[in-house]
């Protein structure tokens, strides 16, 4: 790749990357995992940079990489470990808000985390990356019909979801 | 309450402004290693399918072997030996050393609340006693696979920590020098992630960090029934957005600890109980407040942290040793 090929990554991986760790962070709940699969999707966009470039797709398929590699990681053995020290479940502790921001944002959390991975995928790229049905359906090579489908299915598991942990939620759908 | 899904995926994604743990540089130099090692790949790959072709047309071409010559005696490859070396890229010899060491160690049993006799503690409470059961679990060898993300070495040894592949699970190995009974333990917990939590308690109504035994005060042998010093062993998940941490030690004393990328740790010993104390005296547990600060030198969060007391093998379970 050319040296201003390598300088105009460079300054895509700096401008976007945050943005790309809350992708994967949606997708698989845990800010380290995030912060690994962000980078595995930033080099694997390197290798084909100078044809994304010209596709002028960059941000999309960036998130659309992301996502990917969330499952991907899920998918090796080593994800697949079960943690004995787990943190105290603040919905147990003295003077907890059920109500709480924190809280509130957990649950979401963990209610994207109980979605089948392609659900999840459209939810995160429809409301979080703010990509069309059309936009998402060429990224995730599905058909439009079934990221409507996918995603109306996924927004109502959410809503469940979250009323099962105790927030109390009204979710607004956008399809 | 009305929740638009974008709003309420914009906020459960807030990272709080953490600093990300790589740079477009840094991914850049990944990517093109990447790519290099791809070429080698392919590179091998044709170097070998070209060994395979020859050899398919010497099989061919070449002279048959007749029955009178035998097998072919097999050349009996040797298995390769164990090495206590982890191979990792980069590592100092003094990490492997400490990698070798706490590799050693066994992991312990489940810890026993002393006082009241009941098993399953996890939170280390307020001044609990925990017996030691190190040495009585497996060994740690998987720690050869492990990245050593941050080590304190003293005069009487060294603490360390361990991050696993994939980045979900961490280790904290301490290994004696100086001979104090219960200085050798290593455990392994669940990597925490994102920000640091602003409001977490845990069972025992106590705020702080660590959610298995993290903290260790560990009295040498030779200070007979009262311990005149305690080491506190200190190993530490890190959160994101966590720079540095200050650290109060009983005796006032400010500690700096050692930051590794996951993990920070320190070590630090005192004269904290009288050596005319009675040996049934129960000395009261000193909060050890850990300062976490930003890149900025900000406090991000003040915990209240009690250190669990970690009994060496020979002290009755009445306490006074």
């Amino acid at each position: 790749m050319r040296d201003v090929d390598d300088a105009e990554f460079v300054e895509f991986v700096d401008g976007h990357a945050r943005e790309l760790r809350r992708t994967a962070y949606l997708m698989c709940g845990d800010w380290q995992r995030a912060e690994d699969a962000a980078q595995d999707a930033l080099v694997k966009m390197y290798v084909a940079w100078s044809r994304l470039e010209r596709s002028g797709a960059l941000r999309a398929y960036a998130h659309r990489a992301v996502t990917t590699a969330v499952v991907d990681q899920s998918r090796r053995p080593w994800r697949r470990e079960v943690g004995t020290g787990s943190l105290p479940d603040p919905r147990h502790d003295p003077g907890h808000d059920p109500m709480g921001d924190v809280d509130r944002h957990l649950a979401v959390v963990r209610a994207l985390q109980a979605l089948p991975p392609r659900r999840r995928q459209c939810v995160v790229l429809r409301y979080f990356v703010d990509l069309s049905v059309e936009e998402t359906a060429q990224h995730l090579g599905i058909a439009p019909g079934t990221v409507k489908s996918q995603t109306a299915r996924a927004l109502e598991q959410v809503r469940d979801a979250l009323q099962e942990q105790g927030v109390n939620i009204e979710l607004e759908e956008q399809l | 309450m009305n929740e638009r899904m974008s709003d309420l995926l914009d906020r459960a994604s807030d990272d709080a402004g953490a600093p990300l743990g790589f740079g477009g540089d840094a991914v850049l130099r990944r990517a093109r290693a990447r790519r290099r090692r791809r070429h080698g790949v392919a590179g091998i790959g044709l170097a070998a399918a070209s060994v395979a072709a020859v050899l398919v047309t010497t099989q061919l071409l070449g002279p048959a072997r007749t029955d009178t010559q035998g097998p072919v005696t097999s050349r009996t490859t040797q298995p390769p030996t164990p090495s206590s070396s982890s191979g990792m890229p980069g590592i100092t010899p003094r990490e492997q050393a400490i990698t070798d060491q706490c590799a050693r160690l066994h992991l312990p049993a489940p810890a026993v609340h002393v006082p009241s006799g009941q098993d399953g503690i996890r939170l280390p409470a307020k001044g609990a006693k925990i017996q030691d059961t190190s040495a009585s679990g497996p060994a740690a060898r998987f720690l050869g696979s492990w990245t050593i993300d941050a080590y304190v070495q003293d005069d009487h040894g060294v603490t360390a920590t361990f991050v696993n592949p994939g980045h979900t699970r961490w280790a904290s190995c301490d290994v004696d020098t100086k001979g104090i009974e219960g200085g050798n333990q290593i455990w392994t917990a669940s990597l925490p992630s994102g920000p640091v939590p602003q409001s977490w308690y845990g069972p025992n109504g106590f705020r702080h960090q660590g959610s298995t035994v993290s903290w260790a005060q560990i009295c040498a042998v030779a200070e007979g029934k009262v311990c005149g010093h305690e080491l506190f062993a200190g190993a530490l998940a890190r959160y994101a957005g966590v720079k540095s941490a200050r650290v109060d030690a009983p005796d006032g004393t400010v500690l700096t600890p050692v930051f590794g990328r996951y993990t920070y740790v320190f070590r630090h010993a005192e004269q904290r109980v009288a050596r005319d104390r009675p040996a049934d005296d129960m000395q009261p547990m000193h909060s050890m407040p850990v300062t976490l600060l930003d890149a900025d030198g900000r406090t991000i969060i003040r915990y209240d942290y009690f250190p669990a007391y970690l009994l060496p093998h020979h002290c009755p379970a009445s306490g006074g040793c």
